[in-house]
């Protein structure tokens, strides 16, 4: 799988459009995911993504290859810069209450989709109220699954400051879902 | 209510399949900058890289006069010009994908440069069809398009024929 990862990398970063093809294939929801979860506007969050691998493609040659996690670490890079300048340039229009729902949710049962629902949109509402880096603690720890390792890779920090932050992330979630 | 089990159902956020789609094509149909130092020319046929030059830019050329074309039709062709966008986008990917093979020559497979230059050829050739199309009064669409998904299946032939 890494291999295999490294190969389309090193194929992309040569030019190649179909093995770009195929990482944005792989990388795109979770990049999408990433942004959405920070900006809380679906049309918002299409144009950043398709903005955030447009760059990556455009400046391909750019990208050091080291491994598979440092590519994934460019894209948010890439990410957190695109939503920044986002939020730079424009403030947001969405009232964070009246979110609409989630895109492409997995349908469970109707009862468990309407429970479903309300704490989905409780836990967005409250995502955007940490801040910037415990966001992406929080999206990249407990939504992707990243070891603490490999988020303290791409944030370029230490394991213990991870730890640290999810830690304090996680208590701030709490305490605005329980108020 | 557990926050770890909530969260982790956020991984079924996904992004519009169609969007997605969209996305993919317009991203890819752009050229990256490269580090590559060898150049076609230096290998191969100064003459084939400018026939497919050629083709490429008369495709180019031709697509967005099918899509004005259609524009200015009477009716709702949005369909007809939404299908010509996807195929043009398709054809710049595999322009994209060609140029990546010709700048990597140890990935060619040379014995079929013949072949792709018939090829070429032909695309020529539909390109000289549907010009003669154009200059009709009584323009079909559909045939229009008819040219370029054959010309988009040859690019896709070419792609295949250079892959060692």
């Amino acid at each position: 799988m890494i291999e295999e990862q490294q190969k389309l990398i090193k194929e992309a970063i040569a030019g190649k459009p179909a093995s770009f093809g195929s990482l944005y294939d792989h990388y795109q929801p979770i990049v999408y995911r990433f942004i959405y979860l920070k900006v809380s506007h679906k049309e918002e969050a299409e144009d950043l993504t398709h903005q955030v691998f447009l760059s990556a493609w455009l400046n391909i040659s750019e990208f050091k290859i080291k491994k598979e996690a440092s590519f994934i670490g460019w894209l948010y890079q890439i990410s957190r810069n695109k939503v920044i300048d986002h939020y730079r340039t424009k403030k947001p229009t969405v009232d964070i209450d009246n979110i609409a729902d989630p895109p492409e949710i997995e349908k469970k049962s109707s009862e468990e989709t309407e429970d479903f629902k309300i704490k989905i949109k409780m836990v967005k509402r409250a995502i955007p109220l940490l801040n910037e880096i415990e966001q992406d603690v929080v999206i990249m720890r407990f939504i992707e699954d990243l070891k603490p390792k490999e988020v303290a890779e791409i944030l370029k920090k230490s394991e213990g400051s991870i730890r640290l932050i999810q830690h304090r992330a996680i208590n701030k979630l709490k305490n605005i879902l329980n108020k | 209510m557990n926050i770890f089990e909530i969260l982790k159902e956020l991984k079924n956020i996904k992004p519009d399949q169609e969007y997605a789609k969209q996305s993919r094509y317009l991203i890819l149909s752009q050229t990256p900058q490269t580090d590559k130092k060898i150049t076609v020319a230096e290998i191969f046929d100064w003459i084939f890289i400018h026939r497919l030059a050629t083709a490429a830019s008369l495709i180019s050329v031709f697509i967005l006069l099918v899509i004005l074309s259609i524009s200015y039709l009477p009716g709702n062709k949005n369909s007809l010009v939404a299908e010509a966008d996807e195929i043009n986008a398709s054809i710049q990917i595999k322009l994209n994908d060609i140029g990546y093979q010709l700048q990597n020559p140890t990935e060619i497979n040379i014995e079929e440069i013949p072949n792709v230059q018939k090829k070429l050829e032909e695309i020529t050739k539909l390109m000289e069809e549907a010009q003669t199309l154009n200059e009709n009064k009584d323009k079909k669409i559909e045939e229009y398009l008819k040219k370029i998904k054959a010309a988009q299946t040859l690019f896709t032939e070419i792609e295949s024929l250079l892959v060692k």
